[in-house]
């Protein structure tokens, strides 16, 4: 074989400078605000991508379907008792407010969304992108979970797009709480990629978080609900002398467990 | 058509369905770094035989599908890939080519820097076990790839 691919005279030039504009354009692609990355990748994935990640859908579903069946039957008939439950509780709820003369119950709002996970090559899934944005009532920040436990967080939207990061990713934080608020502090992800595990850190050096209390998100910064199951403590990763103590924390949801979450839009203020 | 054209369209719709089958193959490509990377495969196949400025183009476009997919370094992905194609086609044109081993060497080569660049395009810390182990070993099978199709697809060379 012989490639010699011998230049005409000045088409090296020509080359030389399709290749810088190339690469300038993708610097500057690359330096623009998120939203506007987000545009650029809703629009590609609607349209060029579009019958690639319909076929990729497509065969996900069929394959997961039938292993998901029996737990979503389980899960519909937790839910159902759960629904009967909620609604005395709402009623007393009510009944009390009036009572004590607190006018009616701010509603909060969930937005049911499909996620679609987006993965370099040889990492783990750390964003996600939701077709739904600002026009749709999806709105960054926000917080997304599944009736299991807390996924990850909206960061940037635009009108018809948002994008999202899991728990797994570096930037991801939130405040977390024990049952019965004895200890607190912020959950983020591991630093071993291999085990997906939490770190809390931040919890008080005096107080003992045994293994298998489960932590939740405390509500606090108004991007989570408060109540949202994060994981469930295993061992005590570090103790900063004196100070404070970290733990390693398993999820209660993993990113590839999850296709459909729901978005939270914290009420309206007073 | 003769054997020049057809040899050149036969190209075009190799590298066309490498990329293809990289995205609709994508799931299961990114969860095993030891597979051959189809992408990067079309990508040297491109630089095998298009002038380099085309070869940053598809280099470009590529990148830029890629981050709509991975949704990190969108841009960043598109500038190293069109410029490790430029580069590659530069290669081939500057390097002796009238060799068995300069297909494979050339391939291997061209596929580890881009997946160097990749992974610096993304901003991921350096991976030292998955650059010194996994993508070697994934860029000798794409490399093995771009020999069987090169083999498969062209008696002879063709410039686009």
């Amino acid at each position: 074989m012989a490639f010699t691919g011998v230049s005409e005279p000045g088409r090296g030039r020509v080359d030389l400078a399709v290749t810088v504009l190339c690469v300038l354009v993708g610097t500057l692609i690359g330096v623009l605000t998120p939203a506007r990355r987000l545009v650029l990748t809703h629009a590609l994935r609607s349209s060029v991508l579009a019958p690639v990640l319909l076929t990729q859908e497509a065969v996900a579903r069929r394959t997961r379907l039938s292993a998901r069946l029996a737990v979503l039957e389980t899960e519909r008939d937790s839910l159902a008792r759960d629904l009967i439950e909620a609604r005395q509780a709402l009623e007393e709820n009510a009944r009390l407010r009036e009572v004590l003369s607190l006018g009616p119950r701010p509603s909060d709002t969930l937005v049911a969304v499909e996620l679609e996970p987006g993965r370099v090559p040889g990492g783990e899934d750390q964003t996600f992108l939701v077709r739904r944005g600002s026009d749709d009532g999806v709105r960054a920040p926000a917080g997304v979970f599944t009736a299991r436990g807390l996924v990850g967080v909206l960061r940037s939207s635009t009108a018809h797009a948002t994008r999202g990061q899991f728990w797994t990713h570096p930037d991801f934080r939130v405040s977390v709480r024990t049952a019965t608020g004895t200890a607190s502090g912020i959950v983020r992800a591991g630093d071993d990629p291999d085990q997906p595990m939490m770190i809390l850190e931040g919890a008080p050096y005096q107080t003992d978080i045994p293994p298998g209390t489960v932590l939740y998100t405390s509500g606090l910064g108004g991007l989570y609900p408060p109540g949202i199951p994060v994981g469930t403590v295993r061992s005590v990763s570090a103790v900063e002398s004196g100070w404070e103590k970290s733990y390693r924390v398993e999820p209660a949801v993993r990113p590839e467990q999850v296709d459909v979450a729901l978005v939270w839009r914290r009420p309206a203020g007073p | 058509m003769n054997n020049a054209t057809g040899g050149g369209l036969m190209t075009v719709l190799t590298i066309a369905a490498l990329l293809v089958a990289h995205f609709l193959l994508r799931p299961l490509l990114v969860a095993r770094p030891f597979a051959p990377d189809l992408l990067a495969g079309a990508l040297m196949l491109a630089a095998l035989h298009v002038r380099p400025g085309t070869a940053a183009v598809v280099g470009f476009g590529a990148g830029l599908l890629e981050g709509a997919m991975a949704l990190e370094g969108m841009g960043t992905l598109a500038a190293t890939f069109a410029l490790v194609s430029y580069v590659a086609a530069r290669a081939r044109e500057l390097f002796f080519a009238d060799s068995a081993l300069f297909l494979p060497a050339f391939a291997f080569v061209g596929v580890w820097a881009l997946h160097l660049g990749e992974l610096l395009a993304v901003g991921a810390p350096l991976d030292w076990f998955g650059w010194l182990v996994q993508s070697p070993v994934s860029a000798a099978l794409t490399a093995l790839l771009v020999l069987l199709v090169e083999r498969a697809v062209t008696s002879r060379p063709s410039a686009v």
